[in-house]
């Protein structure tokens, strides 16, 4: 491969001044210390607390006994690896696919499939683990009894409530993320490579090895090491489909120790030990996330030199390529979507038969439309998304920038920090941020607010965004940027003409993604709730926990729609932008 | 666990729901009418409870409309255990907390622990000693457990009844169990460690599903996912009152748990706290809460629940022995999670 011309970072010539750099950093290294240090800080001191209360005297190792010598922490070990790497290989392997499909061949409904593809992030997972319950579960489910019934069969073909069940359901959930990391990747591979290779004879097979696979290596590694911490942690799948049938995974014995704990408060000693487990998966991935991209540099493909993408035409397999992502787009949304709305017009919770037809009603959803709360709470969940989502995706262009481009010192120290925050559990970065701000009060009252869920929003999300950002910044050659510098460009002027528009597509990537999630979040959403900064989704779990599914269904399908009518948004206006740049 | 230790926690049990009923009388309105008065001038009462906003809203009318000028603000933690949690940041903190906390024993002893509940003296208030708990703690409210079954899936004859029924072979693989192990806790009340801790194992080689709170568990028997289950009474009733086909028993014994209120000390609101304890102690302020919440207080006279219970023989400890308690509380819990593979 003989890609490789210079390193990513830019030359002196071109990098910002001094100054400008070390007080960019400074700025940035402090905020990051403020979001990401003081909360590490306060899981470490619980930890070894007997209390599990940070401010609570006392010095113990016992929590960590607890944890790490109970009898089935091996099992508990061995059930979350195969749930994160089932997982993960799944999410990889469909998110791949996907990409591919979508930004690379002439995939029929291109355009529409790339739309779509965020919708099954706008269904909150405990949604979509609900609406799978209703689907596969073994006595009601309603594929089941199709299959049942259908093929004569004795038993329910399958189970939801089972490891295989929670890595499906999971995976499904997950492969918007894939593509997400993986689409801009697909988008800025130069196609005169993939050219050169076809003409001097490669086949599809040496293609697929010799180029494309090199190339796409640092988002490939990037994603995956992402999506398995992200498995590590991950809490409303397996809680609802594992925990009925008694299967653990590490996130959920964090769960049982803090909402069901027998001494009455949180064992937050505990859940401290484990999130220091958490730690030290991150720092082995972490590290084997810097090795894979290490030499990521060699793989930069967007230079000064235009081009223009190449679409492998799929010829015979273009339909049986669409039935595949339609199927995907079937089981990941509209199945569990309509399941979703026919029970939000059910007064309890029944299968779908023409029998209960005659108890539909619209008494949920005219109770959404009527309620002040309701109301209330949505307005507060798009203020918090959309201001947390601007807020990364702004803050990890800069982390990127610096980190890739301008490397100054304390750089790879800016880059961990904003990577830490995805291997503390929400419920731990909740406890943390509520004690920070309980802290501070006086001068910054945010307690109780909708300001405290997008500080804690941003601290969670920044990690996503900084992959992200960093895998396609460094796709990109500096070259272009060198030209604007040895044109006069300030160091502000090249970043914001040059690389910004250049990483417009992962920027763009970043904001949707977190406004997604951050509209969904629940974890650290439930740990801050106060009265006055109510959320859909902590109002979802008050209807769930509350006995009311059919109310909790309406929630989500008005989430799911009030997102999707963003999304469409969003995408007439970049579709506009990009006409009008073209 | 001596058979005298059973016998003083059943008598326990069993002075709670005799004593009771005449509690109501003796908090006398004009003390309310006087803690009313003092708590205007203090701000809004702010109370740490589990149930849904949507019924606390009801209750917060109620209130305002019985004690014009006190503004009950309602702040809901569903886990149970982050109340007490919630409470113990915000003092350290220095932060605005609760007034009044309502929730189990064990959270409550978290509090009174750490010096944070005012003692009170329930007797001079008017309070009988069935409904005044303890000296920090005073009943608002009683959550009954039930054997529940579906309607279309089993029927009349075959629906559990008893405590043994739930150990019927036919119902392998389809009984619901809430994973908390209260109700198995107050029925070692009645029964002690030892034959509780069985039951729970044959329960378990039953491969039961266990369920995160008992609402979604009632949603499932009226769904017919789990044809049979151990589940509280109004958490039942939210599907039954929409036309899930669920039927209800109650066993022999009935385990109960009592939710106390504690007022909270460093709270800026005392009197407002105490007052709203009170009121959910009289009939007109345990009907409100049972006519949003579904769940009523079993010794206050006039509410459905107490109707429900009358002649039944009763299970809990009382709260102050909830301390003496958290290690088998621990077991039992471990042995529902684990599949009954923890309980020694």
């Amino acid at each position: 491969m003989r890609l490789v011309q210079r390193t990513a970072t830019l030359t002196s010539s071109a990098r910002f001044s001094g100054w400008g750099t070390r007080l960019t950093a400074t700025a940035v290294a402090l905020l990051l210390i403020y979001l990401v240090v003081v909360p590490l800080v306060l899981l470490g001191i619980s930890s070894v607390r007997p209390t599990g209360f940070p401010l609570e005297p006392g010095f113990t190792l016992g929590n960590f006994s607890k944890v790490f010598l109970a009898g089935d922490f091996g099992a508990l070990l061995w059930t979350t690896v195969v749930f994160a790497l089932g997982s993960t290989v799944l999410a990889m392997v469909l998110g791949t696919g996907l990409a591919w499909l979508v930004e690379r061949t002439d995939l029929p409904g291109r355009g529409v499939f790339r739309v779509l593809v965020i919708l099954p992030m706008a269904t909150p997972p405990v949604l979509l683990a609900i609406g799978w319950a209703m689907l596969l579960s073994p006595r009601t489910g309603f594929f089941n009894l199709l299959l049942r019934d259908g093929l004569g069969l004795g038993t329910a073909p399958f189970n939801v409530y089972s490891v295989p069940g929670m890595i499906f359901v999971e995976a499904l959930a997950l492969v918007p993320t894939a593509f997400l990391f993986l689409s801009p990747a697909f988008r800025n591979m130069d196609p005169s490579l993939e050219e050169a290779a076809l003409a001097s004879g490669a086949s599809n097979w040496r293609l697929i090895r010799k180029v494309l696979l090199p190339l796409l290596w640092p988002a490939l590694a990037a994603c995956a090491v992402f999506l398995l911490i992200v498995c590590f942690v991950v809490f409303d799948i397996p809680g609802t489909l594992g925990m009925p049938a008694r299967i653990y995974v590490l996130s959920t014995r964090i769960f049982y120790l803090t909402a069901d704990s027998p001494t009455g408060v949180p064992l937050y000693g505990q859940v401290s030990a484990l999130g220091t487990f958490f730690l030290l998966i991150l720092a082995v991935l972490g590290y084997a996330y810097f090795r894979f991209t290490r030499e990521s540099q060699r793989y930069r493909t967007i230079s000064g030199k235009g081009f223009r993408l190449r679409q492998s035409p799929l010829g015979a397999w273009r339909w049986p390529a669409f039935g595949a992502v339609t199927l995907y787009f079937l089981l990941a949304v509209v199945a569990p979507l309509a399941i979703l709305t026919w029970a939000s017009f059910m007064p309890y919770q029944t299968r779908p038969n023409l029998a209960s037809l005659s108890l539909a009603t619209l008494d949920n959803h005219l109770d959404f439309l009527r309620n002040a709360r309701l109301m209330t709470a949505s307005l507060n969940s798009l203020t918090v998304a959309i201001v947390s989502a601007t807020a990364v995706a702004l803050l990890s262009l800069v982390v990127s920038w610096l980190v890739v481009r301008q490397r100054p010192r304390g750089a790879t120290l800016i880059d961990n920090l904003a990577f830490t925050p995805i291997a503390i559990p929400g419920v731990m970065l909740g406890v943390a941020v509520v004690y920070v701000y309980l802290s501070l009060d006086q001068m910054f009252p945010v307690y109780g607010t909708i300001w405290i869920l997008v500080i804690a929003y941003v601290t969670h999300y920044l990690s996503f965004g900084s992959r992200l950002a960093n895998g396609v910044m460094v796709q990109i050659h500096p070259e272009l940027e060198e030209a604007a510098r040895a044109s006069g460009a300030g160091g502000f002027r090249v970043l914001a003409r040059i690389t910004a528009p250049l990483v417009w597509p992962a920027v763009a990537a970043i904001w949707i993604w977190v406004l997604a999630h951050a509209m969904r979040e629940l974890s650290t959403a439930l740990m801050l709730s106060s009265r006055n900064n109510t959320v859909l989704p902590t109002l979802l779990w008050d209807y769930w926990t509350g006995g009311e599914p059919t109310r909790a269904a309406t929630v989500g399908v008005w989430l799911v729609f009030a997102l999707a009518c963003i999304l469409a948004l969003w995408h007439v206006l970049s579709t506009r932008s990009a006409s009008r740049d073209a | 666990m001596t058979p005298d230790f059973i016998r003083r926690y059943l008598f326990a049990a069993a002075v709670f729901s005799a004593v009771a009923p005449a509690a109501h009388a003796q908090i006398a309105a004009a003390s309310l009418d006087q803690l009313a008065s003092q708590a205007r001038t203090k701000g809004p009462v702010i109370w740490y409870e589990s149930s849904p906003t949507d019924q606390a809203d009801k209750i917060a009318a109620a209130f305002a409309k019985r004690f014009p000028g006190v503004q009950l603000q309602h702040t809901r933690d569903a886990g149970g255990a982050g109340i007490g949690a919630r409470v113990i940041q915000e003092v350290q903190g220095n932060a605005r907390t609760a007034d009044l906390l309502t929730g189990s024993a064990s959270v409550i002893w978290q509090l009174v622990n750490r010096d944070l509940v005012v003692k009170q003296d329930w007797k001079a208030m008017g309070v009988p000693q069935g409904v005044g708990t303890s000296a920090f703690t005073i009943a608002s409210t009683t959550a009954v457990y039930v054997l529940l079954s579906n309607k279309q899936q089993v029927s009349d004859a075959d629906a559990p009844k008893t405590w043994d029924d739930l150990l019927n072979p036919k119902w392998s693989g389809k009984v619901g169990l809430w994973i908390r192990a209260e109700p198995q806790l107050s029925l070692a009340a009645a029964w002690g460690e030892q034959k509780t801790a069985a039951f729970i194992e044959s329960v378990n080689r039953q491969k039961p599903f266990v369920f995160k709170s008992t609402f979604p568990l009632a949603q499932q028997v009226g769904a017919g996912e789990v044809p049979v289950g151990l589940g509280l009474y109004h958490a039942a009733m939210v599907p039954i009152s929409k036309g899930a086909p669920i039927r209800f028993h109650f066993p022999d014994p009935v385990p109960t748990t009592t939710l106390h209120s504690a007022v909270i000390a460093p709270g800026k609101n005392r009197e407002g706290g105490l007052l709203l304890a009170l009121w959910l102690a009289t009939p007109e302020g345990a009907k409100v809460y049972e006519a949003a919440t579904g769940r009523g207080h079993a010794g206050v006279e006039g509410t459905d629940v107490q109707k429900l219970l009358a002649g039944r023989k009763l299970a809990e400890f009382p709260p102050d022995k909830v301390p003496d308690n958290l290690e088998m509380f621990e077991r039992f819990n471990k042995s529902i999670a684990a599949g009954g593979q923890a309980v020694k």
